[in-house]
């Protein structure tokens, strides 16, 4: 029986299943949402279906100058990283696999489609792939400083409450204390971290101003120049899922909280907040923005939202 | 790690096929070279097979976007060698059609030019405002692209006083979004991080290169035939023709918009003061005598120089056909050197190449 939950987990809810068509949803929502706000009519919702669907269908062609292997299981190695993730965020009451450390083996899954999508760029073979995973390398020396420092000074606040003062790394435990407390985004001192976070999520899905790797009229969306097919489906199934489980944590680290009691309610509520969340920090920034350059990239993620991040960290150390 | 980099002759920030090798290390460029000839449809050559209003039709389609500007250029050259004068009126619709086209033209780059910064938002705001233009050529001509507007002798078409009206209405619109969009560009933050200082072309290059049109004064030389030359009755109105210092791809931004402003001045004046009388000299085939002449016409891109040989015939003896791009592209290299891959497909597009027209 165990195995059989374990394996309705990963496939079905909130693995893989579950996380594909949420995260298709919300990146409807991101396109219609950016439409409406250009002045455009916009593709229907259900688009990203579409087209996820079309490309399934289409031939897979592999360069002959790219290492075979490598080139398509990369977005696949990805995929399962995304999957495990999406095992371990909670949804209000409900969670899925919980253990005392979520938050770091979150960190690094997190990291692990960034690296696919580094080391399908680099079996390519292609010179625009080439600058691209230049560019998403620095993507993630950009951003991963803010976020450790976001996910440590929640868990600062969380620990100084219910842990004695050792930082928690238990999301479940930051649930609940949000299920006693209110929730995170209500404590004035988190408000510059749940700023940071609203920036790490655009650059973490690669969205303009922050798509630096995939730029599509600079390097021809670079590692994904060569894709075609199958594997570019995965691919962008990869981003769909991680803008749900970005949006997700999102949620989960800020305005999570006792919930309603009933399962499919929260879990409705989990996915209102997250589209909203993508509206407010995809979307809206999409729409108002142009695209940075990489070396500006990596000077505004070392100087406001680490800044931010930090303001946080020394405001719940000295206990606000 | 050194990489060469193709851009074309497919590449999403090209309209048209051209092909460029950059030399990069890392993100620098450091050499590049530009390879053209992928349009070459071999123009000139099927000219000298044409009669003069068959060739009217003929160099209307060299370029897309500047289709006013080569028949303009064309027929005023055979006119000057047949000693034909045009109508006041018609040269009035003439420079009001230059001058829409010139509109249009400049809203289509900046457009593309926030499509190319990925200021998506920008891009589809200005294609918009666009529409208002293309409605209005729409109107006078019956066409939005390719017009048909140019006769030996004048305009093919009067514009109506309903219409006069209406199209002073619309420009007034269009200038009430035109001052927002200009603020936007003047005062965007993410826009100036990514155009600023890219692609710099300091004065004396710009000089020494012999580059000519929005490029040059946007590296703070002053040319403009309209000024230089006038042609078709341009000395009759007031305008001012905008520099801008810096030299680089924020520059050639501001200087559209400005030049944008200029260009409503001149349509509202020759609109409000159209002259009376015929717009052509009715719609047969020109005697042409032996001569030859050379024409420049300001076209949004830059000047172009037509050169036309006659001997008597019905048809060109040669016609040499000079484009902007062909001044403007050999600045290309110079701008791309010690740039990022990033900013490649902007620098080139900056100078607001025609392919089409280039190659011919």
């Amino acid at each position: 029986m165990v195995v059989l939950s374990y394996l309705f987990y990963v496939l079905v809810f909130p693995g893989l299943l579950f996380s594909t068509i949420v995260g298709l949803i919300l990146s409807g929502i991101d396109r219609k949402v950016v439409a409406r706000m250009q002045k455009r009519i916009g593709p229907p919702i259900i688009q990203p279906f579409y087209d996820f669907f079309k490309l399934l269908g289409k031939e897979t062609i592999v360069p002959r100058t790219a290492s075979r292997k490598t080139f398509l299981y990369a977005p696949v190695i990805g995929l399962l990283a995304l999957v495990t993730v999406a095992l371990f965020i909670p949804m209000f009451k409900f969670t899925a696999i919980s253990t005392v450390a979520d938050i770091i083996v979150i960190i690094y899954l997190l990291t692990i489609p960034a690296v696919a999508l580094i080391i399908g760029g680099a079996a390519s073979g292609s010179p625009y792939a080439g600058v691209g995973i230049s560019r998403e390398m620095v993507a993630i020396i950009s951003y991963e400083l803010p976020l450790v420092i976001v996910l440590l000074t929640i868990g600062k606040k969380v620990g100084m409450a219910l842990n004695n003062g050792a930082i928690t790394f238990s999301l479940s435990q930051i649930v609940n204390y949000q299920a006693q407390y209110g929730p995170m985004i209500t404590k004035w001192s988190l408000i510059p971290a749940a700023i940071a976070l609203l920036l790490i999520i655009p650059i973490k899905v690669g969205s303009v101003p922050f798509d630096i790797a995939e730029a599509e009229t600079e390097i021809c969306e670079g590692p994904l120049v060569e894709y075609s097919g199958v594997p570019l489906a995965i691919f962008k199934l990869n981003h769909a899922i991680k803008m749900f489980i970005m949006t997700s944590l999102f949620v989960t680290l800020f305005l999570s909280g006792k919930g309603t009691g009933i399962l499919i309610v929260d879990i409705l509520l989990q996915v209102i907040l997250s589209a909203i969340v993508v509206i407010v920090s995809i979307s809206t920034l999409k729409a108002i923005t142009a695209r940075l350059k990489v070396e500006q990239v990596l000077k505004f993620f070392w100087t406001y939202p680490t800044a931010l991040a930090l303001l946080s960290l020394i405001l719940v150390w000295m206990g606000f | 790690m050194s990489y060469v980099v193709p851009i074309g002759p497919y590449h999403p920030s090209l309209e048209e096929p051209i092909h460029a090798k950059l030399y990069t290390e890392g993100e620098i460029i450091k050499d590049a070279e530009v390879f053209i000839g992928y349009n070459h449809r071999g123009i000139e050559k099927l000219a000298q097979e044409k009669n003069f209003i068959q060739t009217l039709v003929l160099v209307e389609r060299v370029c897309g976007i500047c289709s006013h500007s080569h028949p303009f250029a064309y027929a005023q050259a055979i006119e000057n060698i047949a000693n034909i004068e045009v109508p006041k009126r018609g040269q009035y619709i003439r420079v009001i059609m230059a001058e829409l086209e010139r509109l249009h033209s400049h809203y289509l780059w900046l457009g593309i030019a926030a499509h190319l910064v990925g200021y998506d938002s920008l891009f589809m705001h200005i294609w918009n405002v666009r529409e208002k233009i293309m409605d209005i050529l729409e109107a006078i001509s019956g066409n939005r692209v390719n017009y048909g507007m140019i006769i030996i002798g004048g305009s093919r078409r009067d514009i109506s006083d309903d219409l006069r009206r209406d199209i002073l209405q619309v420009l007034d619109e269009f200038k009430v979004e035109h001052e927002k969009i200009k603020e936007i560009i003047l005062n965007d933050k993410t826009l100036a991080m990514r155009t600023k200082g890219v692609g710099v072309l300091p004065k004396d290059v710009a000089i020494q290169m012999g580059t000519i049109g929005p490029h040059a004064r946007a590296s703070g030389v002053k040319v403009d035939v309209r000024k230089d030359a006038p042609y078709s009755s341009y000395e009759d109105f007031e305008f001012d023709v905008p520099v801008v210092e810096d030299g680089d791809v924020f520059a050639r931004v501001v200087i559209r918009a400005l030049e944008v402003d200029e260009s409503i001045k001149i349509i509202k004046q020759a609109l409000e003061n159209l002259p009376e009388g015929p717009v052509n000299l009715g719609m047969k085939i020109p005697k042409v005598p032996a001569g030859e002449f050379t024409q420049r016409v300001e076209a949004p891109r830059g000047q172009v120089i037509y050169y036309v040989v006659t001997d008597g015939g019905q048809t060109n003896y040669r016609l040499s056909i000079h484009v902007p791009t062909f001044k403007t592209a050999p600045t290309v290299p110079y701008m791309l050197r010690n740039n990022s891959v990033a900013d490649a497909g902007l620098i080139i597009a900056s100078i607001d190449p025609c392919f089409s027209c280039l190659d011919r």
